[in-house]
């Protein structure tokens, strides 16, 4: 009993006094842990960038087509082991605001590329088989409601049909589930490009993307460059960047809304700092008779000092597990925003850790003055 | 007239006092300094992608794209349908009576991010001959405009800035030709600013995609649109959309609207509501602090009201302190700040300013005073209950 039963006393000295304290703590790591989340995330996912893919795009934008059979010539540059390619553009579900991220692609490729888009093989299977197959990602499964089976209508206003109609009517065979965080393929709706270029009025064998990987990522900057120099004298010239190039023009918004989630962490982590070094200041001038009572029936001044830090670092680490578990609930809606990601455990250990550095920064002050303290002027209430 | 008095000299007894209660005070202007900047920052930035984009556009101009076109640069619309638009459309009409009406030839162009070094996915904007009619907002200010027929852009001043080798006299490889920058234009603190434009014949012919990706029509007032859009959705055999010049912008910008709205309603919102705690703990230690003065106060006569009054203005002046460091904060570091990142269905590269605007600002104070506003009043409601006779006692 002891120690701790005197440090949670204190803390039920003034119960709304220390119930508001603890609110504010809990939002400041609830806030921290969201933000730090989302930035580790977001490093946890660029961290694991498979570097043995590249990416070759048409020099001039990434809207500029490439030809198919050049993907086939790139598969034949050695230190080159498998190649997959993607026609992409973006279609709308019964009304133009509402857009699908649409992918016409060899998909037996693309889930060979992208093995951490899980896919089960049976629906594989079927999609190579349905030629108006579709499969989608489990985001827009659950956005829209679809599931395996249902016909989904999309219009699209650049790739009309030969039959001149603009709507593509489209089979649900599958359901995939990226593991890892991937903005760029989170929600994509993947359909046969086979089919695609059949019913297209034009530009079959067009596709926006290869990609290709190497059998050594250390030679990925040479296979690049080989890939490169084969397109200087088609056509078309390209541009091969490596997963992570690529990504960061794809993620570039994310990453610059970064710099505003760390001037907001600063901001928290200053303010929780403020608040605890007040309370701790307060609640400890407010006792100073009290502790006077301790000092003369034998406390030493170091005991007295470890109630106090005791106590600080009961609150912050109270309000730090119940913020971080917060966060911890809140973060799969608000990763949603960013792709799937899952909170890392770093995050809760830097919470923890700024948890004790708050609570020795603000407990230092009041001990000081603690131990200062004149037992006979704070025992006659002076 | 006299409660007014008395309120006011509880609330400047209190003031007096608030020197022995400074860490407190500090707390609580520091705490809702805290939330004024984060919220101005966000709010700055949103205003300074409304100058970008969504006020850019004026209500009398009016946007043709393909309909269904999600994004600009899918749309298309050829030499043909540019000329039915034209019969169809009542027009406005410049000084020289030509109708203001221009098509432009959006072509995306990769260009290298000075500060980051990173490809960015730049716009080569094709123009015709009544462009600068279409949009007066348009002004050259170094060198000249480009000549029709040949390979010469204009760069934003904002696209000249962020990206490298757009220097005035400088040549660009583009399209398998070479390009000569023979001016810098503004437009108004708008997206075009990242822009660089050529003239849209050009354009179509090197990037041999010869079709149109809008045409902006000048309508002799905002009420004409109705009847414009059913006219030209209205042309046989051609499908085309027709939006107000905003509404259309506000689309292009939609998918950093998301990402800003959840940044300033979710993460400021928590933040707001962590800044009310502390408002109300600093204000109810403050009032624990001065139980005795309070309740002497109240012994002497002072009614409850004048008491709270006084308490809710110490807290709003607190507030109304914190709310100003907070916007003043924000404004040194990030006022005039150069946001570039990219936007729309086509993550096309767009350069703004963060702007500090007089409506950002009195929002954030406005939210500054609701904080302190609850902060003192939740605690001041409370104190009212305690007993005098025990509080006059207190240490």
């Amino acid at each position: 009993m002891g120690y701790l039963f005197l440090i949670w006393k204190g803390l039920c000295r003034k119960p709304v006094r220390t119930a508001l304290t603890f609110a504010s703590m809990t939002i400041a790591f609830l806030l921290f842990g969201l933000l730090n989340g989302i930035n580790q995330g977001l490093d946890s996912v660029t961290a694991r960038f498979h570097l043995d893919r590249l990416y070759v795009m048409n020099r001039i934008s990434m809207y500029h087509p490439l030809i198919v059979p050049f993907a086939q010539q790139v598969e034949k540059i050695p230190g080159i082991k498998d190649v997959a390619y993607w026609a992409y553009f973006v279609g709308y579900y019964q009304q133009p605001t509402v857009q699908l991220p649409i992918v016409a692609a060899d998909v037996r490729r693309i889930f060979r590329m992208y093995p951490e888009l899980q896919l089960p093989p049976a629906q594989l299977q079927t999609m190579t088989r349905t030629r108006t197959g579709a499969v989608i990602s489990n985001h827009l499964a659950q956005r829209f409601g679809w599931k395996i089976g249902d016909r989904v209508p999309v219009k699209s206003a650049i790739w009309p049909r030969k039959d001149g109609e603009d709507t593509w009517t489209f089979d649900i065979v599958g359901i995939y589930t990226p593991s890892e965080a991937s903005p760029a393929l989170n929600d994509l709706f993947f359909v046969n490009l086979d089919y695609f270029d059949e019913a297209r009025a034009f530009g079959a064998g067009a596709v926006h993307l290869i990609i290709a990987r190497v059998d050594d990522e250390r030679r990925s900057g040479q296979v690049a460059k080989a890939i490169d120099d084969l397109a200087e004298n088609s056509p078309f010239q390209t541009r091969t960047r490596t997963e992570n190039a690529y990504a960061a023009v794809q993620w570039r918004q994310i990453n610059d809304l970064r710099l505003i989630g760390n001037f907001i962490t600063v901001a928290v982590l200053f303010t929780l700092l403020v608040v605890s070094a007040s309370t701790m200041m307060q609640s400890v001038r407010q006792r100073f008779s009290e502790l006077a009572v301790l000092m003369a029936v034998g406390f030493t001044p170091a005991r007295i000092a470890a109630l106090v830090v005791g106590e600080a670092l009961m609150l912050t680490l109270l309000a730090a597990a119940t913020g971080l578990g917060l966060a911890a609930l809140a973060f799969p809606s608000v990763a949603a925003l960013f792709g799937a990601m899952r909170m890392q455990p770093a995050v809760f250990l830097a919470g923890l850790a700024i948890a004790v550095v708050v609570a020795l920064l603000s407990a230092a002050l009041p001990v000081v003055r603690a131990a200062r303290l004149s037992i006979v002027d704070a025992l006659s209430g002076r | 007239m006299s409660a007014i008095r008395t309120w006011w000299s509880a609330t400047w007894m209190g003031l007096l006092g608030l020197s022995r209660r400074c860490l407190n005070a500090i707390v609580m202007v520091l705490s809702i300094a805290g939330v004024v900047a984060v919220f101005s920052f966000v709010l700055a930035m949103n205003a300074g992608l409304d100058e970008a984009m969504r006020d850019s556009g004026s209500p009398d101009r009016a946007v043709v794209l393909r309909a269904g076109s999600t994004v600009e640069i899918s749309s298309a619309i050829s030499h043909e349908e540019l000329t039915l638009i034209r019969n169809a459309a009542d027009a406005r009409k410049s000084a020289d009576g030509v109708p203001l009406i221009t098509a432009e030839a959006a072509a995306p162009l990769t260009l290298i991010e000075t500060r980051s070094g990173l490809e960015v996915n730049g716009t080569l904007r094709g123009i015709g001959p009544e462009a600068l009619a279409v949009r007066p907002e348009i002004h050259i200010v170094a060198g000249r405009m480009f000549e029709p027929g040949k390979l010469e852009i204009v760069v934003g001043e904002q696209a000249l800035r962020q990206f490298n080798g757009l220097q005035l006299g400088s040549e660009i490889q583009a399209y398998q030709n070479k390009w000569k920058v023979v001016g810098v234009f503004t437009a108004g603190g708008s997206f075009r600013e990242s822009e660089l434009m050529a003239d849209a014949e050009v354009v179509m012919n090197i990037s041999q995609r010869p079709m149109f990706q809008n045409v902006t029509v000048v309508l002799p007032n905002a009420d004409a649109f109705a009847g414009f859009k059913k006219i030209v959705t209205g042309i046989p055999h051609v499908a085309l959309d027709v939006f107000p010049e905003p509404d259309y912008l506000r689309r292009e910008s939609q998918s950093l609207n998301s990402l800003l709205y959840f940044m300033a309603w979710v993460m400021g919102g928590i933040m707001a509501l962590g800044a009310a705690f502390v408002a109300i703990n600093a204000m109810y230690a403050s009032i624990d602090d001065r139980r005795r003065e309070i309740a002497t106060l109240r012994a002497l006569g002072f009614r409850p009201w004048v008491v709270i009054g006084a308490i809710v203005a110490e807290a709003l002046l607190l507030a109304l302190l914190g709310g100003v460091l907070g916007a003043a904060a924000a404004w040194a570091i990030v006022n005039g700040h150069t946001i570039s990142t990219a936007v729309g269905g086509d993550l096309r590269q767009l350069v703004f300013q963060v702007a500090m605007t007089p409506k950002v600002v009195l929002q954030c104070l406005a939210a500054a005073l609701l904080l302190g506003g609850m902060g003192g009043l939740i605690p001041a409601v409370r104190a009212m209950r305690r007993q005098v006779v025990e509080d006059l006692r207190a240490v």
